[in-house]
């Protein structure tokens, strides 16, 4: 399809589906500079983190003469105190960390989008009773229900894991039951903001002209949200992704600060720089290069984050 | 207005309720109770531990005791520190976390305020940029790493301040810093967001056509409507500083009710776990009441509903 | 533009808070020393108190009949100047010091120690510590409520200067625990006066050293000279604080930073570098403490004792001493600590099945039917402190023996209540004694017990150690070490360390006594003037 030359679309028409809108916010986005080269970053990373444990050193073996040591030909990053290198377990633990942001994100956006689309769109009581069910949930605090949780939940996720090594022989995935448990912990929580923000968008959609349309047509309720309404709410969604993921892997770190993160030998990015804080002035190593990693990649995710919304946002586009 | 406010206190009650009884039900399914120790006590010793809190009957008629005393405005005895009532604990520490709390969004305030309206003014400059980076710092970098830095520096290394405590006025500095770099970073995303979005506005381009001075146009028509994210943010973040500032108090040894709220979850002290739930719980809903009517202030378009 | 008055805004503010906040910390004022303390306590309450940290400020704040020895010896004098034992061995006579008195000036008399010894045996109060006054007649009874009258109980008080202790059965060791935290008196008419407020400044009243002065929770408590006590002289510090702190690495910079004495620890990866850098200021003691690994022996294979056996000679302490922990730990084979040996005591330390020998272990567990650890279950080690210690265990178990183990790390109470309800595999614990007494620590074991996590039952173990509790004077150490035997062979667990302590100290405090079972003297302790 050709593109259709652009105009800068009145406040409130609405976005039509098909390319040219897609198409105009994608040069928008390679036009920000910051936003392209964020956008690298991230993707050499996840390179790096996926493809990066097979052919480096072992992340979990230990060499306990040697303990830990600075940056070396043998080490380019440095070994822990357990004598494991430091490099391995970065990337492992990459893995990791991202894993659980871009898990528990997804876990996050579908229940909030579903639930926010459907809260909006069918309105009333049903509205109602969903969104103080939201204010109900939000009045409970996160640290108090994830550490119960975390502990609550610590034998289902144990079960799974037994499960999984002796009947499934998915050894590759041990510590699966503990992880699920994150990303539930986590999903759990972020997905209020998202059910929220959504639900205002499909309640200024609603009136819009399109849906009007669409119901005098006769398609179910069901299609309309899914197929009309969700695909114009996908820009604010996109944008506010991209800033959780940052959220929740501060959120994993601060997990592991209480000790409840990930279990070893496996580590996250959370993982290693708690560990490296406590022992920054002796081995600074441990702290520099995992912080330096986990923050280039927030840094990353905010600025990608930042671009897509003002490529995304029509009406910011008027200079 | 007042009937809104009414009608809102009142819609409050049933959520209340409700969380403090999910919150109970819920901590009792938790394994390890507030008795369980390292060496081992005698089940005999146990059991007069457990009558002696009243937690050896049932459970629906330990909750409507608990109710019971609710209403009376008692929070109950601490399990943890027998000889202190959880309203004693909460009315101890929860003014320094409304000290930490007030502080640092001061300067969160002062800091990401500017830095978001830099960036929104002179957006994908270097300006921009430059002031986008400097205020995901508190994004970016977990405090726990923030707050040692900052003490190795100043504290240690320069020794300005004292590295801990909450004893002198200049103990405030560097946890107020590090909390508030956090939320100076929120502060300036919603700032920038907001302003953006305001200043795309067609009202703005025309008090500008009408040859209305930057600062005008800035300062008088577009940062009331640039500060909504601000205002509806700064609710839960109120809340969520008096109750989530765990790690800030344990860099700092401040005994505020951040550090309560996380460790009365692992030691399980159930009254304690239930006063810092609700209290919490109350703390968001008036916010958000506040939130809602300064919006309604701030937004002439919004209508109290 | 807006900058300019925006950004001189910005900038004045945060110099004008600088300038009010800005002051250097003062020094600490004459004679007073600043102690960390690591757990709030929960209650200031002889009664209630379980904790090291509660029992640091309540022995300054009071004393028992008789107080530990700070050479670890037979326990000294304290609020009774002298004792006789029956030829029987079963009744104590204590003799109360004349001018003892409580902080409110009023004395101290044999009638006090009665009342407070009724009130902690209460069952209403529920103390947890009750069982080390068990040896007593009657007293289990009456904490159990199968006896109502206190009268009954080995408690009493002829005239206001002597207290009769009646036992159970003879017990050598009995003074000792008379020199146990729990022991220390109350002052039953300001108890009753103030009833659950009685342990808050202003009320408290104690026949200590120290007097309480000021207690702000999670910030500190201040304790102040009391020169009305019999002893005063010997104490020279004009208060003692004890600051509180969380978190090692927060109590190490506030240490560099001036604002601290003493602390209770020194961070992990800090140990090396204080002691070749900062050398007179670390400082290392032996704990009266073990940390072993318990064996669930209801869950198979760990029910087979060769397995279990097996996984003990697979692991070198020396290593995980030396390369792990690397604190002034000792490599463990035996359960108890050489602080609780008797002096007689000759055992070795690493031999029977804590000796590192992975080849008789890899034959061990051929002969229980895993060579070379094919088909060996993927059991879990758990523990709490997510310590080094089990990652490096689980790496040797994985390189020596071929199986696979799997981490938990649970959060503290967690672990505990699986390690009492008997949900685990392999577990770390760590075995701290109320007292210097091995039977205490071995007493855990006995089958039903409810400190014996290894769900261990051997009638052999039993009898021995009801043997040793039935010995004589001369003889009983020597049961004592025939039961520990029996325990080492079987390997219900095995044994790993003997913990250390270490912790960082001015070089002007002088006089610090801290035994290994926690117990702090504060008699003779002073502290120079900071320049």
């Amino acid at each position: 399809m050709s593109p259709v030359p652009t105009t800068a679309a009145a406040p409130l028409d609405p976005p039509e589906r098909g390319s040219s809108p897609w198409h105009d916010a994608w040069l928008r986005l390679r036009a920000n500079r910051v936003a392209v080269a964020a956008g690298l970053v991230l993707i050499a990373l996840t390179l790096l983190c996926v493809a990066g444990p097979w052919c480096s050193q072992s992340y979990w073996e230990q060499n306990l003469d040697l303990g830990a040591t600075a940056p070396s030909p043998a080490h380019w990053l440095g070994t822990d105190i357990l004598g494991r290198d430091l490099l391995a377990r970065i990337l492992y633990g990459g893995r990791i960390s991202l894993m659980v942001g871009l898990v528990a994100t997804f876990v996050a956006l579908t229940i909030g989008v579903t639930y926010g689309a459907v809260a909006g769109y069918v309105g009333g009581k049903t509205d109602t009773v969903m969104m103080r069910i939201v204010d109900i949930l939000y009045a409970l605090p996160f640290t108090i229900f994830v550490i119960l949780l975390m502990v609550f939940m610590k034998e289902p996720a144990g079960r799974l894991d037994t499960w999984l090594r002796n009947t499934a022989h998915l050894e590759g995935l041990q510590g699966f039951g503990n992880m699920l448990l994150l990303f539930a912990a986590i999903g759990a929580v972020e997905w209020l903001t998202m059910a929220r923000i959504v639900r205002g968008q499909v309640l200024t959609l609603k009136r819009m002209e399109f849906i009007e349309a669409a119901r005098t047509l006769g398609f179910g309720r069901r299609r309309i949200i899914f197929r009309h309404l969700l695909p114009n709410v996908l820009g604010p969604v996109v944008v506010y992704a991209t800033l959780t993921v940052p959220a929740v892997m501060l959120l994993e770190a601060f997990l592991s600060f209480l000790g409840l993160g990930v279990q070893p030998p496996m580590s996250s990015w959370g993982a290693l720089i708690k560990d490296g804080a406590e022992k920054m002035e002796e081995f600074w190593w441990l702290l520099v290069f995992p912080g330096g990693v986990f923050s280039l990649t927030l840094f990353s995710l905010n600025f990608l984050g930042d671009g897509l919304r003002d490529a995304l946002d029509v009406r910011a586009a008027k200079d | 207005m007042l009937r809104f406010i009414a009608r809102r206190l009142l819609e409050t009650i049933p959520v209340l309720l409700i969380v403090v009884t999910a919150t109970f039900f819920m901590i009792r399914f938790v394994p390890g109770g507030p008795f369980t120790a390292e060496k081992a006590v005698s089940p005999e010793i146990l059991r007069n531990l457990e009558a002696h809190y009243g937690l050896n009957q049932p459970l629906h008629r330990q909750y409507l005791s608990y109710l019971g005393s609710l209403l009376r405005g008692d929070l109950g005895p601490s399990f943890k520190y027998p000889n202190r009532t959880v309203n004693e604990i909460i009315a101890d520490k929860l003014p320094v976390s409304l000290e930490l709390g007030s502080l640092s969004l001061a300067v969160a305030l002062l800091a990401g305020l500017p830095l978001g309206l830099l960036a929104a003014l002179r957006r994908n400059t270097w300006l921009d940029y430059v002031c986008s980076s400097v205020s995901m710092i508190g994004l970016c970098v977990p405090t726990f790493v923030l707050g040692p830095l900052l003490v190795l520096a100043c504290a240690i290394h320069f020794g300005w301040v004292n590295a801990s405590g909450w004893y002198y006025p200049s103990d405030r500095i560097l946890p107020c810093l590090t909390l508030g770099c956090v939320y100076a970073a929120y502060i300036a995303r919603l700032t920038r967001g907001g302003m953006l979005e305001v200043l795309g506005q067609d009202y703005i381009r025309t008090a500008r056509a009408k040859g209305a001075s930057e600062a005008r146009v800035v300062f008088h028509h577009a940062l009331r409507g640039g500060l909504l994210p601000v205002v509806s943010f700064l609710g839960p973040a109120i809340a969520g500083i008096l109750t989530g500032s765990f790690v800030i108090e344990t860099i700092f040894q401040i005994p505020g009710l951040g550090r309560e709220f996380v460790n009365s979850a692992f030691s399980r002290d159930y009254t304690l776990i239930l006063g810092t739930v609700l209290l919490y719980a109350v703390f968001l809903v008036v916010l958000n009441l506040a939130v809602d009517i300064a919006q309604v202030w701030l937004n002439p378009r919004l209508k109290f509903e | 533009m807006p900058r300019p008055a925006v950004l001189r805004l910005f900038l004045g503010a945060l110099l004008l808070s600088g300038a009010v906040g800005c002051s250097r910390p003062e020094p600490a004022p004459r004679g007073v020393l600043r102690i960390s303390q690591r757990n709030e306590p929960a209650d200031l309450d002889p009664a209630r108190a379980t904790l090291p940290d509660e029992f640091f400020i309540l022995r300054a704040l009071g004393e028992g009949l008789v107080a530990p020895s700070p050479d670890g010896g037979t326990p000294q004098p304290a609020a009774a100047s002298g004792w006789s034992v029956s030829t029987d061995g079963l009744t104590y006579t204590f003799h109360l010091r004349p001018d003892a008195r409580w902080s409110n000036s009023s004395p101290v008399t044999a009638d006090d120690f009665v009342a407070s010894y009724e009130r902690l045996l209460s069952p209403a109060t529920a103390a947890p510590k009750a069982g080390l006054f068990f040896m007593v007649r009657g007293a289990r009874d009456y904490a159990t409520g199968r006896l109502q009258d206190f009268s009954a109980v080995g408690f009493q008080a002829p005239d206001p200067r002597t207290l009769v202790v009646t036992l159970e059965r003879p017990m050598p060791r009995f003074l000792d625990y008379a020199a146990s935290g729990p022991w220390i008196p109350v002052n039953p008419r300001v108890v009753a006066r103030h009833g659950r407020l009685w342990t808050r400044p202003g009320h408290f009243v104690g026949n200590g050293p120290f007097t309480l002065v000021e207690w702000r929770p999670h910030q500190r408590i201040v304790v102040q000279r009391n020169p009305a006590y019999h002893d005063a002289a010997r104490f020279h510090l004009a208060a003692i604080h004890f600051v509180a702190f969380d978190n090692g690495e927060v109590e190490e910079r506030a240490f560099r930073a001036g604002q601290l004495d003493v602390t209770m620890a020194i961070p992990f990866s800090k140990v090396e570098a204080y002691r070749q850098e900062r050398s007179a200021e670390a400082h290392r003691a032996p704990l009266a403490e073990t940390r072993y690994l318990s064996f669930n022996t209801t869950r198979a294979p760990l029910s087979d004792g060769r397995v279990r056996r097996a996984l003990s000679l697979a692991l070198d302490r020396a290593k995980l001493v030396d390369k792990v922990l690397r604190g002034g730990q000792e490599p463990a084979g035996r359960l108890v600590p050489p602080a609780l040996r008797d002096s007689a005591d000759k055992e070795p330390v690493l031999g029977g099945a804590s000796a590192d020998d992975p080849a008789a272990a890899r034959a061990l567990l051929a002969a229980a039917g895993f060579p070379d650890g094919r088909g060996f279950p993927r059991l879990e080690l758990s523990s709490w402190v997510g310590s080094a210690v089990c990652e490096a265990v689980q790496a040797m178990w994985k390189k020596e023996l071929g199986i696979d183990v799997v981490l938990v790390n649970r959060e503290a109470k967690d672990h505990l209540a699986s390690l009492a309800a008997g949900r685990y595999d392999i577990a770390f614990m760590t075995a701290i004694p109320d007292v210097a007494d091995a039977a205490n620590l071995l007493g855990d074991f006995v089958s039903g017990s409810p400190g014996n996590y290894p769900q261990w039952s051997d009638a052999r173990y039993d009898a021995l150690l009801a043997a040793a509790a039935a010995a004589p004077a001369g003889e009983q150490a020597a049961r004592l070490r025939e039961a520990e035997a029996r325990l080492l062979d079987q390997v219900p667990l095995a044994p790993l360390y003997f913990n250390s302590v270490n912790w960082l100290m001015r070089p002007g405090v002088r006089g610090w006594h801290q035994d290994p079972l926690w117990t702090r003297f504060y008699q003779d302790l002073s502290v120079d003037e900071p320049e």
